[in-house]
């Protein structure tokens, strides 16, 4: 596929977007936009996190600190940006926001992954549970942006400018990206690291690198995601360090063995499934934790491998083939 | 000539164990190299401090000149050193293929962001990297199961794809630990021809370790023997062949030469102890068994024979019930085993030393034992049987407190065998007890296998060691791709032409 063609069915997706968007508000109202938002922040989540815990075979439970950083990155940004470019063009202030953001989350990555990388076991998932923590105590105690407080969205603080198409186009680099490298000789590597590290080595696999380089990717997908979500126009009020708890990294783990770990396609319908039922158990109020605890309990039980276990969905193979019809 | 690999002094130690003592020996360029001994004596240990698993503790090691003890393992394969495992580690949920291709990742040319955003570059790499592991697949006739599932592969075809995978790196230097284990002779007598062609193809200087003798001096031009960590012959085969120490410590007095025949012992009963009519296996769309109907009486020792791939580990399996049956039955004791779950079987009496050892990995040797024996209440009974153990091991009471994943592989055979006894079974399936053992513990645990049978044990035994097998056994099945082809008494079978056969592959004529 030529590049000229790949821009073409990129804004061709874009502006479906922006007609959903628009056919959702419509029909069903802003509610629906935002549920439709937040699927798209969650599947990027669960995109970026597979590719450590599906597809590496590590072990990281503390996605929601590099999300808190994109977000609060990506924030500052804008707040800087604000009175310059952030007047004359917005989306550019935006965009300049979101690699901010995922920038630094990425950089926050490799400076977790080096250390804790090397050992092989469970300190990753120590490490990566302090850093979270770590992060989001961080940001309490300091006032500038908000504290624990929180910082709103909306005029005269963080600008609501990331619509419907903005989070689902992310999403859409977010699989593209993330699927690329699954599905390359990188992704290969990275298969060999999680099914055996010695015959990886023996193989000419440098592993402690790889599984830097995939820890790396992914937290600048997730940055990203919290810079998207930092600036969320369908309803967003305001980004607080309690959004950034153990739960977020828990519900984006969720996300991705429900839809099977290591399937990019899954994780894309598991974080657009724990989107919907939690906000369709919002009427359940006080009980609503219990009934997703409950059905996540019967979704092992009876599907262990997740969803789509670790094979992805192809639409292709749903439509009638070329060949068949010829 | 000048030597492709050297090692000066390389001493490995682990805690208190002088895994290797001190071991010096040069490869000469272009050579087929043998390193041989008894189990435990370090062989696969030096393989690791080559590659870079290990780092020695002493010594050092020079490939073509450079020093590369102490290197990371990813470097040394980048050197041009590839290897393959005692204990095969393929990546098992990867297709065939990828596993092949997985080793070409260090050459390809395309970067991260040539992978992302799918550039020309990165698609003619690929391209040119499918094509060459579909050649390797295809010299050792894998290309058809390029896309199964690797861990679907029977064990033979496991130890080619990991072959396959080492030349992936176009190594100079070639480390094979154990590559006939699991092989018939025929089988092994094309890999000991394929090792010349590889190293004449590919112009590799090749280290064989292996316990198949028959491999060993034929392919060898020097062999390098080792015991208990340190040299202990250096030489030609024919040499290192009649050098007393060797024959005392590693080949053993009589080596196949006196196998005693033990059918003649009538202790069976007409009593049917394990009953199988029909069994039928499917993985994915391959028929893997086509109905077996066996049984084997109590008292009595029955080998199951047949090619690599024939369906005789899946039958031990199916029987002990660690993989789905499509139809048929299997009756044991009288009590059909339909519906009743893998664990059950050890409380019926039903104990299984599987292919591949599958020990506990970090428990000890110790622990191991004890496993075998969760469903004996009886302290007094586990430590008898645990002193039982020790008797017909003595290595592993040395090792009790060893963790399994760290015993050589031939120990680990031992205690596979032995935690399979801890539980006092009625019938004992062992797949194939001989794999990975030395030549003169090759005899010891064929008595032994002869003496638990004598003790009252019905042993149903899977061995690619057709003489020794027939030799034990009172009767035999033979295997051709998933059907019983021939059956009969151990001792008819082994006097019958059409068995060898169905051992080359050329399938049994049935008039
Ligand atoms: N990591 C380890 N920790 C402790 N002991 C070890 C470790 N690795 C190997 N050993 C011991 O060192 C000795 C040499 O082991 P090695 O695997 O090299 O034997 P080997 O010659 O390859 O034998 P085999 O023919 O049975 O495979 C064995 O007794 C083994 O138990
Ligand atoms: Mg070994």
């Amino acid at each position: 596929m030529s590049t000229a063609r790949r821009l073409i069915g990129f804004a061709a997706a874009l502006a479906l977007f922006v007609a959903i968007e628009h056919g959702t508000r419509a029909t069903a109202g802003e509610y629906a936009v935002r549920v439709l938002a937040m699927c798209g922040i969650n599947a990027m989540l669960a995109v970026a996190l597979n590719l450590v815990n599906g597809t590496t075979g590590q072990f990281s439970i503390g996605h929601a600190g590099f999300m808190a950083v994109g977000a609060y990155a990506g924030a500052v940004t804008s707040h800087l940006l604000a009175p310059s470019l952030g007047a004359s063009h917005p989306a550019a202030s935006l965009l300049v926001a979101c690699v901010v953001g995922a920038a630094l989350a990425g950089v926050a990555g490799v400076a977790v992954g080096v250390p804790s990388l090397r050992l092989r076991g469970d300190y990753l998932a120590i490490v990566t549970l302090g850093f979270g923590e770590i992060i989001r105590v961080s940001i309490e105690s300091f006032a500038p942006i908000g504290g624990s407080q929180g910082w709103p969205i909306g005029a005269e603080s963080i600008p609501a400018t990331a619509t419907l198409p903005w989070i689902w186009g992310g999403a859409l680099v977010a699989v593209l990206v993330v699927g690329n490298l699954t599905y390359s000789s990188y992704g290969r590597a990275l298969g060999a690291i999680r099914e055996d590290e010695i015959a990886a080595e023996a193989a000419g696999i440098p592993t402690t690198r790889y599984k830097v380089l995939a820890f790396a990717v992914s937290a600048t997908v997730t940055g990203m995601a919290g810079a998207l979500y930092a600036h969320d126009a369908t309803g967003g009020q305001h980004i607080d360090p309690g959004a950034f708890r153990l739960d977020r990294s828990v519900d984006i783990l969720v996300m991705v063995i429900f839809g099977g770990l290591g399937s990019i396609t899954g994780a894309v319908l598991g974080g657009v499934a724990v989107a919907v039922s939690l906000e369709l158990l919002r009427e359940f109020q006080g009980y609503r934790l219990i009934i997703y605890a409950l059905l996540l309990i019967v979704l092992m039980l009876a599907r262990p491998q997740g969803l789509l276990g670790n094979r992805e969905l192809d639409l292709r193979r749903l439509l009638p083939s070329r060949k068949a019809a010829a | 000539m000048s030597a492709a690999l050297s090692l000066s002094g390389v001493e490995m130690v682990f805690g208190g164990l002088r895994a290797v003592g001190g071991v010096s020996f040069d490869v000469p360029e272009r050579s087929i190299f043998g390193l041989i001994g008894p189990n435990g004596a370090g062989k696969t240990t030096v393989f690791n401090c080559v590659t870079g698993v290990y780092a020695p503790t002493k010594g050092a090691i020079t490939f073509r000149g450079q020093r590369i003890d102490g290197l990371p393992a990813w470097k040394i394969a980048d050197l041009g050193i590839a290897r393959t495992f005692q204990n095969i580690r393929l990546f098992g949920q990867m297709s065939v293929l990828e596993n092949v291709l997985v080793a070409s990742h260090r050459v390809t040319r395309a970067s991260l962001l040539d992978a992302i955003v799918r550039t020309r570059r990165y698609a003619d790499d690929e391209a040119a990297m499918r094509r060459k592991a579909l050649d390797l697949l295809k010299f050792f006739e894998l290309d058809d199961n390029a896309d199964q599932r690797a861990s679907s592969l029977p064990y033979g075809d496991q130890r080619r794809l990991e072959i396959a995978r080492a030349l992936m790196l176009d190594p100079k230097v070639l480390l094979l630990d154990e590559p006939a284990a699991g092989l018939n002779s025929a089988e092994a007598k094309v890999l000991e021809q394929q090792i010349r062609t590889l190293r004449d193809r590919f112009d590799l200087t090749v280290v064989l370790v292996e316990h198949n003798m028959q491999v060993v001096m034929a392919a060898c031009e020097e062999i390098h023997v080792m015991d208990r960590g340190e040299t202990i012959a250096h030489g030609a085969p024919a040499a290192v062949q009649k050098d007393p120490k060797v024959l005392e410590a590693y080949l053993g007095a009589g080596h196949d030469n006196a196998i005693a025949a033990t059918h003649t012992d009538a202790s069976a009963t007409a009593d049917v102890l394990l009953d199988v009519k029909d069994l039928r296996v499917n993985y994915g769309g391959i028929q893997a068994l086509k109905g077996i109907s066996l049984e084997v009486r109590r008292g009595e020792l029955v080998a199951l024979i047949g090619a690599n791939g024939a369906g005789k580990t899946t039958t031990l399996k199916a029987i002990a019930r660690t993989l789905a049956v499509k139809s048929g039955s299997v009756r044991f004791a009288g009590r059909d085993l339909a519906g009743v779950e893998a664990h059950e079987l050890v409380t019926l009496g039903v104990a299984m030393a599987p292919e591949g050892r599958a020990i506990f990995p970090n428990l000890t040797v110790r622990e191991n034992l004890e496993m075998g024996a969760y469903t004996v209440d009886d302290p007094k009974v586990v430590a008898t049987r645990l002193d039982e153990a020790v008797t017909l091991f003595p290595r592993l009471g040395e090792r009790m407190k060893q963790l399994g994943g760290t015993l050589s592989g031939g120990e680990q055979q031992m205690l596979s065998i032995a935690r399979a006894l801890m539980s006092g079974p009625a019938l004992l399936m062992l797949d194939e007890p001989s794999l990975g053992i030395a030549p003169v513990l090759v005899d010891q645990i064929f008595e032994a296998i002869d003496r638990i049978r004598r003790k009252g044990t019905t042993i149903l035994l899977v061995e690619q060691n057709t003489r020794r097998a027939l030799a034990a056994a009172q009767r035999a099945y033979v295997l051709v791709t998933g059907e019983v082809a021939l059956s009969g008494t151990a001792e008819a079978l082994a006097n019958d032409p059409r068995v060898q056969g169905a051992y080359l592959g050329e399938g049994v004529h049935l008039d």
